[in-house]
């Protein structure tokens, strides 16, 4: 019993820690963790997109077509090829961007995705842009750091 | 207090409940011609309390995940179970790696314990390299030429192959038909209008209907302005068109 009252005891000071913490300090960092050293191959943070690219790239959305359509980054492109969409198609489509010298970044839904690197690959074997990358943390990392209008 | 912080130190040991798979990752070499594959992810719960699975999922529409017995979710110590996770390799050719995530019952949102992987190989028949050429506006408009390489057992023939816009001419020079082809670009728009990029459709008798038609680019570029040029130039963020601009 006593325990139990030390636990609540406990419980009651990391609460009014945290109460305070949240006054002094504001709101916790809700953004993606990326880890440099933790990359998958073929990927990227975020903030390397926003700092050594200076946001200058092309942004391609591997989604469903209906997501990229509700809730896309502006300016991006489709191009997946998920639940049928004709990769080929989109590509060529989407050539005259992906050929303008910038580099590329692709994003899928979030972190485990995965579309994101496949598509990143199947473009980079065209040779079309100087690099091209899947984005670490996907659309979440790109919503989480106010990219993504409300 | 000593009860209380023994119980604190000891609550995650309880907390973790594992499933041990047989292998977390997996390779598979699939035919050419099979448009859909399966991969078993064998499990057993060796810890010492039930497991429960809440969410399966891949990462991809390409894939359907199922758990034998039925789909049962809950595993008592000892029990076994199966995942199976089904590939439709229908728009797939190379090396294809797919994700499925799985959650047990206190998993974050964002965090599934399990990750299995599935890497499938499936036969490349057509090889076409590089896939893009490319000039500057400012070199010389010399030809260059696209190697097709067949690597399938049968023979393949290239029966056409086709540019997009008519500032480039295509050219194919049988190798050693149904196996080797040599496909030569060459730009031929005036010299003050000859920035364009081109679609190559290459089609073959490949009888694996996904690989039957391949793509290549020729892109003639604009020349790099030099630096005096850039000095100037502005810098900012990238033209936006709204989402929805490629249908």
């Amino acid at each position: 019993m006593k325990a139990l009252g030390q636990a609540a005891l406990l419980c009651v000071i990391t609460g009014v820690a945290g109460l305070a913490t949240w006054k002094i300090k504001g709101s916790p960092d809700r953004t993606v963790p990326c880890e440099i050293s933790q990359l998958k191959e073929g990927e990227i943070c975020l903030s390397t997109v926003m700092t050594e690219w200076q946001n200058n790239v092309v942004w391609v959305d591997a989604r469903l077509r209906s997501d990229w359509k509700k809730d896309g980054l502006p300016g991006s492109l489709l191009i997946t090829s998920v639940n049928g969409e004709n990769f080929d198609q989109l590509l060529e489509q989407a050539v005259p961007s992906l050929a303008e010298g910038k580099n590329v970044v692709v994003y899928c839904s979030d972190v485990g995705c995965g579309t994101s690197l496949e598509i990143a690959k199947r473009i980079r074997e065209f040779g079309l842009a100087p690099e091209v990358k899947a984005l670490h943390g996907g659309w979440k990392a790109l919503q989480q750091a106010g990219l993504i209008p409300p | 207090m000593k009860t209380f912080i023994t119980l604190v130190t000891l609550f995650p040991l309880f907390a973790q409940s594992q499933l041990t798979f047989d292998s977390l990752q997996k390779e598979l070499h699939a035919p050419a011609d099979a448009n859909t594959i399966f991969c078993d992810f064998s499990f057993e719960n060796r810890s010492g309390k039930d497991v429960e699975i809440t969410r399966y999922e891949p990462t991809c529409s390409c894939m359907s995940v199922q758990i034998n017995n039925n789909g049962k979710l809950k595993y008592a110590p000892g029990e076994k179970g199966i995942i199976r996770a089904n590939f439709d390799m229908q728009s797939y050719s190379g090396k294809v790696d797919k994700l499925v995530n799985v959650w047990l019952k206190g998993d974050p949102e964002d965090k599934p314990s399990i990750n299995l992987v599935v890497i499938v190989n499936i036969p490349v028949l057509v090889e076409i390299s590089p896939k893009t050429v490319e000039w500057s506006s400012s070199e010389s408009m010399s030809p260059k030429t696209i190697k097709i390489k067949m690597t399938h057992s049968e023979p393949i023939k290239v029966t056409s192959a086709t540019i997009s816009n008519p500032i480039f001419t295509v050219e194919l020079k049988t190798i050693n038909e149904g196996k080797e082809y040599d496909l030569v670009v060459t730009p031929v728009g005036k010299s003050d209008n000859k920035v364009g990029i081109g679609t190559i459709s290459i089609e073959t008798d490949c009888k694996i209907a996904k690989q039957r038609r391949q793509m290549a680019f020729a892109i003639v570029r604009n020349a790099p302005v030099t630096s005096a040029v850039t000095s100037g130039a502005q810098q900012g963020p990238a033209p936006v068109a709204p989402a929805g601009s490629v249908e």
